[in-house]
């Protein structure tokens, strides 16, 4: 498995293979009654090339958090491929997963998921302990500096704001230098003035090169990424330039069939 | 991860919950403690065994009135050794020396000072049958048996309470209101368990049957055999002389009993072995019910950390990571009972000490198993709920609220 790993590093040093590479990625949540299975996704094709960013839409149970976690190697899908710059990861082991997750990925949740008996600093440090690398601490640091919370490392995940506390997070996921950031609604539990500021953040690091997809129901948030993929039964409804994508979405919701949450 | 981080993570989630981590390692502390006492105990008391068997001396055969039933139950009448008999085994083929013993207690008394103490009547080979030495006099001499001289020798942590360092040599003392001097007194032998000779009063037989207590029966008869492999012989002997002074008919059970030293140790070994025994018993329930305790709280904290785990899988922990972590912290609360338990067990054993009846020594290696007790039970009861954690699929631990 450490050479499937290194393989994907490989991967990322070519420009030319897609970060993301789907092909009739179908995830079946089998409920004892087959007659009763959800296809979470249903056959999806699509590719994501490095330094993209994407937003992800579409009606609630739709597939989008699914979706996001068999792209950050969580989950595996029922069947279909997925390439992870250029390596199959679909039939990978548990531990190479874990490596890729540790490696690879960076994972930002609307509850921000920090651990609370750890300061700042010791959260953000964590995929460095996972990852075995030696002077994680002073990465760590550097990682929340870049967010803006040099002064607060040593601060409780209860002593900071909600804000603060997903900025922490945000440092967590891109401490290990991943090339894929995946967000699941990471300002859906925000207020406006501080889902704007970490936007802001986010934007700033996709502009120095990190891939990033994000789960949305803010359209304000879509709108802000380069591409929109809008889903709908675990299916692809549109996908392109996020301006037009999101516009057919909003009159599509406006009828009445697809009411964001 | 690093074993160093793991531990640090199990001990900073085991002090969040002080009171539960606490209650959880009770049951440990209980059984390692019960761990330590029984190793304390049991080792104390070989000792003891042993250094009174050395004190008893060499080619001993012990005859003791009544009869025994099981261990050191006895049974029927004891007083069916009288004088007489001693003389009688003295003339005895094989028999080396021969020394009748009886006890009772009185005060003893120098000027102010007074302590109670057992009172033995000896005859005059006893000390040289017990290996007992004189430190200062002459001891008895030969006629004072007979001449019921009223002379004693008395150990040295009497002459110590009584004289407090001065000589006693020479000195008179009051044995229940009477007037002896002191001819004697025994080296130190330091504690050795059961009764030391530091704390003897020893007068002649003739002097302890007459005035001073007035019975006629002895609490035992001590023989020394001239070698070894006559010892069984001797025994025979013995029995059949005391059968025939003891106008027992045939059929009839003895009314007194002929042991060696190796049957004494037996029977104390029987003794301690029982007590072990028990103690013993104790500490295996309470490991178990210990290892319970920390297999169900790992179980609660499983459940408690469930999305913990989820996050910590997302940011690359793979399962044997998880499992490690949830390993080293019950091996982390069942070795922090096993420490109090130590500590608890070596204060129990001194206690035990203190309190005289039974010597206690903790020996060393009692710690090495106390903690590897706790290590084994740590990952004996650990192993299943961390299994469980590991086994979580990342996805569902994150879901969970
Ligand atoms: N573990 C599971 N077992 C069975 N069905 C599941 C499971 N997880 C998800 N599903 C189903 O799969 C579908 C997609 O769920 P998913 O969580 O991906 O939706 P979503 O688009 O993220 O919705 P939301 O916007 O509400 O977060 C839903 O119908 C859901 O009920
Ligand atoms: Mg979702």
């Amino acid at each position: 498995m450490s050479e499937a790993v290194a393989a994907v590093g490989e991967g990322a040093s070519d420009a030319a293979v897609p970060t993301v590479e789907v092909e009739g990625l179908t995830k079946v949540y089998q409920a004892g009654d087959p007659d009763l299975a959800v296809r979470a996704l249903d056959g999806l094709d699509f590719r994501i090339e490095r330094g993209d960013s994407v937003a992800i839409v579409g009606p609630s149970g739709c597939g989008k958090s699914t979706l996001l976690h068999v792209l950050g190697c969580l989950d595996r899908p029922t069947s279909g491929r997925y390439r992870l710059e250029g390596q199959d990861v679909a039939n990978l082991d548990e531990d190479a997963l874990a490596r890729i997750r540790n490696h690879h990925i960076g994972f930002v949740f609307q509850s921000f998921n920090l651990l609370p008996r750890m300061s700042a600093v010791e959260n953000v440090e964590l995929p460095l302990l996972y990852a075995g690398v030696s002077g994680g601490r002073e990465r760590a640091l550097s990682a929340l500096a870049r967010v803006g919370l040099a002064d607060q490392a040593h601060r409780w995940p209860n002593e900071l704001s909600g804000g603060q506390n997903q900025r922490v997070a945000i440092a967590r996921a891109l401490v290990t230098r991943p090339s894929l950031l995946l967000g699941d609604e990471p300002t859906g539990a925000l207020d406006s003035g501080t889902s704007a500021d970490v936007l802001d953040l986010l934007t700033t690091l996709h502009d120095e090169g990190t891939t990033l997809v994000l789960v949305t129901h803010d359209i304000a948030v879509a709108r802000r990424l380069r591409r929109a993929i809008w889903m709908r039964d675990g299916r692809i409804v549109d996908d392109g330039p996020s301006g037009p994508v999101l516009d057919a979405f909003i009159e599509a919701t406006a009828g009445g069939a697809d009411a964001p949450a | 991860m690093l074993l160093r981080e793991t531990i640090r993570t199990a001990l900073r989630s085991l002090l969040s919950h002080r009171m539960r981590t606490a209650l959880t390692a009770l049951g440990m502390v209980i059984g390692v403690a019960a761990v330590i006492a029984v190793l304390a105990i049991g080792e104390g008391a070989k000792s003891s065994v042993e250094g009174h068997i050395r004190s008893l001396g060499t080619n001993l055969l012990s005859v003791r009135p009544g009869r025994r039933v099981a261990g050191p139950v006895r049974v029927g009448r004891v007083d069916t050794l009288v004088r007489g008999d001693v003389d009688a085994i003295a003339e005895l083929p094989g028999v080396a020396a021969v020394s009748g013993e009886t006890a009772g207690s009185g005060q003893v008394k120098h000027r102010e000072n007074n302590l109670s103490a057992t009172v033995y009547g000896v005859t005059e080979d006893y000390l040289a049958i017990r290996n007992l030495a004189v430190a200062r006099g002459i001891g008895f001499g030969e006629a004072d048996d007979r001449q019921r001289r009223r002379v004693a020798v008395i150990g040295a942590e009497v002459a110590m309470e009584l004289f407090g360092g001065r000589p006693a040599l020479g000195e008179r003392i009051q044995i229940a209101g009477q007037g002896f001097t002191v001819v004697g007194v025994l080296e130190a032998k330091g504690d050795m368990g059961f009764s030391s000779p530091d704390e003897y009063v020893l007068v002649p037989l003739s002097v302890h049957q007459g005035s001073l207590f007035g019975s006629d029966a002895l609490s035992s008869i001590s023989v020394q055999v001239e070698r070894e492999e006559l010892s069984d012989e001797v025994q025979e002997r013995i029995e059949q002389l005391l059968r025939l002074r003891h106008r027992l008919a045939v059929g009839e059970d003895d009314d007194f009993e002929v042991r060696s030293q190796t049957e004494m140790l037996e029977t104390m070994g029987a003794v301690t072995g029982t007590f072990s025994a028990l103690l013993g018993s104790v500490a295996a329930v309470s490991l178990l019910v210990g290892g319970i305790g920390i297999m169900n709280i790992m179980l609660v904290s499983v459940r408690e950390r469930t999305r913990e785990i989820g996050v910590r899988m997302a940011v690359g922990a793979r399962r044997r990571d998880i499992l490690m972590q949830f390993l080293v912290e019950s091996i982390v609360v069942s070795v922090f009972g096993g420490l109090l338990g130590i500590a608890l067990g070596t204060g129990a054993a001194l206690l035990i000490a203190r309190l005289g009846q039974w010597e206690a020594v903790v020996p060393t290696y009692a710690y090495t198993l106390a903690l590897g007790v706790s290590v084994f039970i740590g990952i004996v009861f650990g192993v299943g709920p961390a299994r469980r954690a590991a086994r979580l699929d990342p996805v569902e631990a994150l879901r969970n609220a």
